[in-house]
């Protein structure tokens, strides 16, 4: 039975062909078909369809295909809404229809196929099971990229690999090694196997804090008259029963209710012991009568030096003001003095000397109109008196005025400072007024307050205090009393105290004992750490992780294993093949054969016993020849069986010079046999060389001007 | 993938029979997080169970560390 074999290809929205021009159609009826054009025509696009309607978008990732192109690579041509794409193909007489839409249109599946008009089938391994091919093979022996060659040309070691590993269709196992290796479960390890060694460090270093801590105490202990024997729960047990008794006896003592101590069995009831103890000592020293008593008297104390600092101010400002008011007095008289003074000021002398400066004043008027008068022309003429009509001299009337004027102003100077004296005193005499009622009052308030402070001292005290007692005097006897009880009831406190602290120094040794019996404890429990359930589980955890690695490890040595005899197997199945086309390609004298090293993966070139690695000699051309001939000895071989009858080879004459075109063109025509063939190719030369070297049948399409609009425009020779 | 079988073979030959069904269960999880995202998703998925048993380790040694460390805070 022969391999299906294209039939059709429509294709619309897909990578090149933009929806708008749309659905274009390429159509296979001749064993051999030639896809010419230049770089970006969207040969490549139509020869794409075909495996993305077959394999979906797994064609898309580099994951599944091992072409780093395929990064980012959209299906969708991005000025279309969906891409469609739709593969008829015939086997001897069954036709097989494939579709696929990356969305769901017009109520049709995104994906289906159909044998001889049947019923749609959705399942994508249905489809893989009827073609008999998975997409790493079918990228290895039936559908050779352009980016396969170039990959292989590059002189990367990593990247030749890749390339070997996409020709022999096993580029997925090698990703989904490096996907294991990615996680690093080797580091992970090796950080927790250190964590862990490190276990035994920190031990060590825990156990020493703890003997320097223990060293410490001890000498404390030591120091505080602890001997060796008391360093034991019973030498701790033996201290807290004397403190107990203590403790019961000073609460006896005082009439005070016995304090509730806990019992000391263990570590753990010491240390509650001191806590409740230290608690109670505490209480007893706050409750003892005598303690209260010289607290209360303290107290007292405090408040008969507060009222004696008090009254002595108020008493100090009040003497201060009375003696001001004394010295004022002295000075200027009291109170009634001044106010009669400064009434005879304002009534009388004031308002008399502002009269008679008046009177002055006007006389001094008429005396000066009169001599004015007497200066003018009409002056001099005049000899009679105007008022008794005697006969008078202007010059002696000008005189005596002359005279007169002159006594006026004396007269008016000495007026004016009379009144400018008054003013003065007036001034003054309201100044000194005011300051003395100021006085009075502050001295009012004084004294009340004075007497509020002798009443408070009263109160203190409990007495009367008659005016003719001072209160200060009997606040200090008071004072004075008060420190005597307080000197005998400090001697009672400083008894009872003496006690307590008895008590407390007893407390803190036995606190010294616990310290030390638990510093005892826990280099007992880090000693025996090994033998805890913390231990255990840290333990536990770091078997689960290496077990985890073990597993890991486990599948990745099965995947390289499957990788490397899957690998061994097709170079040993494809061995003569790959030799006999690279001879025909390249006809190399030198190294004329070519093989593939099953353990180093490396292409090696062969002649007789000598071999070389290919990429350290070889040109670009050869290595091209190298390429196809693996890539066309997988796809012929019969190991590798499959249900295609048909086979692409994308632009493949790169780097190729004419005579290995005329080579490529030959080998093609002979190596395939009865398979379909389509190529794609931009180079002329090559186009050329098919046509006049392949005896199939070739059907022709031109692909050229290509837009973003329409895409290509498609010719058929 | 069609090498699954064979893979899933080795494996056995690899782990002892008790663990087979544990490396299996991995694989299979493996395998599904291949078809999915590819080496990323295997990465991912290894690494979270790693990630996990790490967090785990990590929660013991410190709870072993914190008892070590016991007492020396109350001299």
């Amino acid at each position: 039975m022969n391999g299906y074999q294209l039939v059709k290809v429509e294709l619309k929205g897909f990578r090149g062909f933009p929806e708008q021009g749309g659905t274009q159609e390429f159509k296979f009826d001749e064993p051999c078909t030639l896809l010419l054009g230049k770089q970006g025509s969207g040969k490549s696009s139509v020869l794409c369809a075909v495996e993305w309607c077959f394999f979906g978008d797994r064609v898309a990732r580099i994951g599944d295909t091992g072409i780093r192109e395929r990064k980012d690579w959209l299906v969708r041509n991005n000025r279309s809404r969906a891409s469609i794409v739709e593969v008829t193909l015939k086997r001897d007489e069954q036709v097989l229809i494939v579709y696929r839409c990356n969305r769901r249109l017009q109520g049709r599946p995104r994906f289906y196929y159909q044998t001889d008009g049947g019923e749609f089938h959705e399942d994508e391994s249905g489809l893989r099971a009827v073609l008999g091919i998975e997409l790493p093979d079918y990228m290895s022996c039936v559908h050779l990229h352009q980016e396969v060659i170039s990959a292989l040309l590059v002189e990367t070691p990593g990247e030749r690999k890749n390339a070997l590993d996409r020709l022999m269709g096993l580029a997925p196992l090698r990703n989904l090694l490096d996907g294991i290796h990615g996680s690093r479960i080797s580091e992970q390890l090796r950080d927790i196997d250190n964590q862990f060694g490190g276990i035994e460090t920190q031990l060590e270093a825990g156990m020493q804090v703890k003997r320097s801590d223990l060293e410490r105490a001890t000498k404390d202990a030591g120091e505080h008259g602890i001997v060796q024997d008391e360093l034991s729960l019973g030498g701790g047990k033996k201290h807290i029963g004397a403190i107990k008794d203590q403790i019961q006896k000073f609460a006896g003592d005082y009439g005070l209710p016995a304090p509730d101590l806990p019992e000391c069995k263990d570590l753990e009831d010491m240390e509650s012991f001191i806590d409740a103890a230290t608690a109670a000592v505490r209480k007893l020293r706050n409750e003892q009568p005598d303690m209260a008593h010289q607290q209360h008297m303290l107290r007292r104390k405090k408040e008969l030096g507060t009222l004696k600092v008090n009254y002595e101010g108020k008493k100090e400002t009040l003497q201060d003001l009375r003696t001001k008011t004394e010295k004022l007095t002295n000075s200027y008289g009291d109170l009634p003095e001044l106010k009669d003074r400064l009434k005879k000021v304002e009534k009388g002398l004031l308002p008399e000397a502002r009269n008679r400066q008046n009177e002055i004043s006007n006389r001094a008027g008429v005396i000066r109109e009169a001599l004015k008068l007497l200066g003018s022309p009409q002056g001099k003429s005049i000899n009679r008196c105007p008022v008794c009509e005697q006969t008078i001299s202007p010059e002696d009337v000008r005189r005596h005025l002359e005279k007169w004027q002159e006594e006026m102003k004396d007269k008016l100077a000495s007026t004016e400072a009379e009144i400018k004296k008054l003013e003065e005193e007036e001034t003054n005499l309201k100044k000194v007024i005011s300051q003395l009622r100021q006085l009075q009052s502050q001295t009012q308030i004084a004294a009340k307050d004075v007497s509020e402070s002798t009443k408070a001292i009263a109160d203190a005290l409990k007495v009367e205090i008659s005016e003719s007692q001072d209160p200060l005097t009997l606040l200090s006897k008071g004072m004075a009393d008060l420190e005597d009880e307080l000197e005998k009831v400090g001697k009672v406190v400083e008894q009872s105290n003496a006690r307590l602290n008895s008590m407390e120094d007893g407390l803190a040794d036995v606190r010294r004992i616990n310290t030390i019996l638990r510093i005892q404890r826990d280099m007992e429990e880090l000693s025996k750490i090994k033998e805890t359930n913390e231990y255990e589980q840290v333990a536990k955890a770091r078997k689960s992780a290496h077990d985890f690695a073990d597993l890991s490890e486990s599948i990745y040595e099965a995947v390289q294993t499957v990788l490397q005899r899957n690998a061994k197997s097709r170079i040993a199945s494809t061995r003569d093949a790959i030799s006999s086309i690279f001879r025909e390609l390249a006809q190399r004298s030198d190294f004329p054969d070519l093989r593939i090293d099953p353990v180093s993966y490396e292409v090696i070139a062969v002649r007789g016993d000598k071999s070389e690695i290919a990429q350290r000699f070889l040109n670009k051309g050869d290595i091209n020849c190298a390429a196809l001939s693996i890539f066309l000895a997988l796809a012929t071989s019969k190991d590798l069986s499959h249900n295609l009858g048909f086979m692409i080879l994308d632009d493949p004459s790169q780097t190729l010079d004419s005579t290995h075109n005329e080579r490529l063109a030959g080998v093609l025509d002979h190596v395939l046999g009865n398979r379909q063939l389509i190529i794609a190719t931009s180079e002329e030369n090559f186009a050329k060389e098919l046509r006049n070297s392949l005896t199939k049948k070739k059907q022709v399409y031109f692909m050229r001007d290509w837009s973003d609009d329409t895409g290509p425009k498609v010719e058929i020779e | 993938m069609k090498e699954a079988d064979d893979i899933v073979t080795e494996i056995k030959t690899r782990v002892p029979d008790s663990k087979h069904e544990e490396a299996i269960a991995l694989w299979n999880q493996v395998l599904s997080a291949f078809n999915c995202q590819s080496s990323q998703g295997v990465t991912n998925v290894v690494g979270a169970r790693l990630s996990k048993l790490r967090n785990a380790y990590d929660d013991a040694h410190q709870a072993l560390m914190r008892k070590m460390g016991r007492g020396s805070s109350k001299q």
